[in-house]
């Protein structure tokens, strides 16, 4: 077949039109159906296995379902709520026990039945599958018992108040449903390149670093705003992307309809025509470091907390907002708490900027003439450019914050053996703050070695709370702690963004693509 | 000429060892392995897991039965599987060198049409304006880094002007046009820094021709300026040309892995940045010895057809 330039051009040129009739942000009310919606992708993708998958995309979600549902309330804009996918109903029989039933008539894309048995068996092989990815949201499961076709008993080791949240598709460690069938009959490997869901998309094709294509599934069983069944749009291309200003080029062109923008781009796309949204909930904090509090550690400031309260007082907060985030952050003092995370208060104690008082403290503590902290970092402006920043406002009291960049690898070796005075690590609001583990004592993700018997205390009870806002009011004495042990360090937030084409809908968070829908 | 190719051969296969030992040693003492890199934050944080992948990878063999394994496998033919995305090595490099050749020709092809003609004009116009405007040319198009380069080339030909498509990559029998006009951006990002050097090679060798004692000769029988050029001096000038064009090859890979990154081409380029961030040993050992072999092959081919068109070479 021939294809004339022109008509290669031609959809560039309509999207063009449309960015220049600057639509505003989710005019488009009424649900479109059809077309291909396109997604820039940053993360390389190692398996689409989502049990064995090492890279945690949120692609997962178009071609898998989750037990649970975790969407934006409607008629809100900032407030999400839990609600059901495969499972039909969620109730504890005891503190340990729960008995969950299953949605009729689900099919797989290979024309398999979603089952209690496959259910169980998912659940199953997410917890000892040697390879799985996912292991720490059901490692606590002790029996998943087949009750009937479409009800299973669970037994757990704890109490486990947040396992719904677990089992959605906002938790990175989320175990999505399988078709078991597949598994069996394809084998690991096979399964990881063409996997089988019974999500709204089915695979069509992976192209190791370059696409996934993904086609409609017509025997999806949820329905959209219109009535008939997802998904909106005919298919989706998800294409790994490695440069952010490329795919935000490629945006503007109208070959790409959805992307993570850099931040120094937001203004350019938002003039281009293209919708800035920015994600509820899904704030990240920087520049987020910790300081090792291990008992061997060499630095005085694992050791000394008026040197770590100088550090937190010598940093002007709000001028690091106003200065990094483009007037599109704001300073922030709660490291791991974020608005509309559980137990987040802005009346908790906080560092405010207070130059004088960090002198004072240097000198309490003996170190008048200056002190020195080395953080280690991945060499990336984003992560690096908030640290130098810091850099300079630590010296002004006499901090001298040397700052060693080295490549993600040795980063996360460094991390995981303990090797570091202080580490700068990615801060990001999490839907519940029990998943956050980096201050739980002994946990895989506390590098940093911290270790508090009331914070410890305070997370086992709050594990056990099935209450939200009794949950809430535990988070906050656990910050009122972190506080005053001053190893986390954060300095300002800002919204994760997604960059999207004016005709594109019915995203909520990135997680929920699945909803989408491209306006022709 | 056979005892000539018998020392060529004898000596490729040397380098082909040393280099497959100093990328099995870079790699080895890079920090970090692709336990970790592939565990990422997430999964790193599982002693226990890291140990069992370790395990599984290999890794946790000392480094020369590492070694030794692994040449002991790709002498039967087998380069392994990627310990990244677990899809075999040799269909993978293949599938991927497809762009990469593709881009690496188109390059070439562009850098000598643009530099052969500058380079002779400049050469002509020695130290007169022509020349002055091809010097500042090959210099610009020298300092100018490619994927700077090509994302300039992104804002204006498919954002501003909308000629073309900005990214991605079409196979050439699947849609030849639709190919050309994707690899268009990526070749000329490409060319940029060869075709400066190319220009001042040919502005330096024709030069140098010129002046010398068969030209004068050749002047003095009255031929005309442009059968000179032409006849006597161009064909003679052009030999270093072809030797600098077969020693680029290597160049070329090199800056084939920022613009298949800028361009989103899933080539050779952009498999050895991934296999370098994730650690993957197996990938990088065996992108190593492919273009290592690959830059070998074109150099031994250079000298060959040198020697053809040379006879000098031969005798010597």
């Amino acid at each position: 077949m021939k294809i004339s330039r022109r008509q290669l051009l031609v959809g560039t040129a309509a999207s063009a039109v449309l960015a220049q009739t600057g639509l505003p942000a989710f005019a488009a009310n009424s649900v479109s159906r059809g077309g291909t919606i396109v997604l820039a992708e940053l993360l390389a993708i190692d398996s689409l296995d989502p049990h064995l998958a090492n890279a945690r995309t949120r692609i997962m979600s178009l071609m898998f379902d989750s037990l649970f549902s975790y969407r934006l309330k409607p008629g809100t804009t900032d407030e999400f709520e839990l609600g059901y996918e495969l499972a039909t109903g969620f109730e504890e029989t005891s503190e340990t026990t729960a008995r969950m039933t299953l949605r009729q008539g689900v099919k797989f894309h290979d024309g398999s039945d979603l089952t209690a048995e496959v259910v169980k068996w998912n659940l199953e092989r997410a917890r000892d599958h040697e390879k799985s990815a996912v292991q720490t949201s059901v490692s606590e499961l002790v029996n998943v018992t087949v009750v009937d076709d479409h009800t299973l008993d669970l037994e757990f080791k704890s109490p486990q108040p947040l396992f719904r949240l677990t089992m959605t598709a906002a938790n990175a460690t989320n175990v999505y449903i399988v078709s078991k069938q597949a598994v069996e009959s394809m084998g690991d490997e096979a399964f990881a390149h063409k996997p089988v869901g019974s999500g709204p998309y089915a695979v069509e094709n992976w192209l190791v670093d370059d696409r996934v294509e993904l086609v409609a599934f017509s025997g999806h069983w949820e329905s959209g705003l219109d009535g008939k069944p997802l998904p909106y749009a005919d298919r989706f291309t998800i294409r790994q992307m490695p440069d952010q200003s490329v795919s935000a080029l490629e945006l503007r062109a109208g070959n790409v309809h959805i992307m993570d923008p850099l931040e120094q781009d937001l203004d350019s796309l938002e003039a281009a025509g293209i919708q800035i949204y920015a994600q509820p909930g899904r704030d990240t904090g920087q520049p987020s470091f910790y300081i090792s509090s291990k008992e061997d550690a060499s630095t005085p400031f694992a050791h000394d907390v008026r040197l770590r309260q100088a550090l937190q007082h010598a940093v002007d907060r709000e001028a690091m907002a106003a200065a990094l985030t483009f007037g599109r952050g704001k300073p922030h003092y709660y490291w791991g708490w974020y608005p509309g995370v559980p137990g987040y208060d802005e009346s908790l104690p906080r560092y405010e900027y207070n130059p004088e008082k960090a002198r004072q403290l240097l000198a309490d503590a003996g170190y008048a003439d200056g002190v020195s902290l080395t953080v280690k970092v991945i060499n990336r402006p984003k992560d690096l450019q908030p640290l130098e920043i810091m850099q300079a406002m630590l010296g002004e009291v006499g901090i001298t914050l040397n700052i060693e960049t080295m490549d993600r690898t040795p980063w996360v070796e460094s991390g995981r053996t303990g090797n570091f005075e202080a580490l700068s690590h990615g801060n990001t609001a999490l839907v519940d703050p029990l998943f956050r583990r980096e201050t739980m004592t002994g946990s895989d993700a506390n590098w940093a070695g911290y270790s508090n018997p009331k914070v410890d205390a305070l997370w086992a009870e709050a594990s056990r709370t099935g209450d939200t806002a009794a949950r809430a009011e535990i988070y906050k004495n656990i910050q009122r702690i972190l506080y005053e042990d001053a190893y986390h360090f954060i300095a300002f937030r800002a919204p994760k963004m997604l960059a999207m084409a004016p005709g594109i809908g019915g995203i909520d968070s990135d997680y929920n693509l699945r909803y989408a829908w491209l306006a022709s | 000429m056979l005892g000539y190719l018998m020392r060529r051969l004898a000596s490729a296969a040397v380098v082909v060892v040393l280099v497959s030992v100093i990328a099995f040693i870079i790699v080895s003492v890079l920090p970090g392995d692709t336990a970790a890199a592939l565990l990422g934050e997430e999964g790193a944080r599982n002693a226990e897991r890291y140990e069992a992948l370790r395990q599984e990878l290999g890794l946790d063999q000392p480094i020369l039965v590492r070694y030794g394994n692994w040449v002991a496998q790709v002498v039967t033919g087998d380069l392994g599987r990627s310990l990244r995305t677990g899809e075999a090595i040799g269909p993978a490099i293949l599938a991927r060198a497809v762009p990469t050749v593709q881009l690496a020709i188109m390059a070439l092809l562009i850098s000598v049409t643009i530099a052969i003609p500058i380079g002779v004009v400049s050469a002509v116009y020695y130290r007169r304006l022509p020349d002055h405007l091809g010097t500042l040319f090959a210099l610009t198009a020298i300092a100018t880094p490619g994927f700077w380069f090509g994302i300039m080339l992104i804002i204006l030909f498919s954002v501003t002007l909308r000629w073309l498509p900005p990214s991605g990559y079409l196979p050439f029998f699947q849609d030849p046009l639709g190919s050309l006009q994707l690899m268009l951006m990526p070749s000329l990002a490409l060319a940029t820094g060869f075709t400066g050097v190319l220009i001042r090679q040919v502005r330096s060798s024709v030069l140098e021709v010129l002046n010398e004692d068969y030209i004068t000769t050749a002047r003095s029988k009255g031929l005309s300026p442009t059968t000179v050029l032409f006849r006597h001096a161009l064909r003679n000038a052009l030999l270093p040309v072809v030797t600098l064009v077969g020693l680029q090859l290597g160049a070329l890979f090199g800056g084939a892995a920022t613009v298949e990154t800028v361009f989103s081409i899933p080539g050779l380029g952009r498999l050895a940045v991934d296999s370098i961030f994730f650690r993957d040993f197996t990938m990088i050992q065996a992108l190593m010895l492919v273009l290592a072999l690959t830059v070998l092959t074109a150099s031994l081919l250079t000298d060959l057809i040198y020697s053809r068109i040379d006879p000098r070479i031969r005798r010597g």
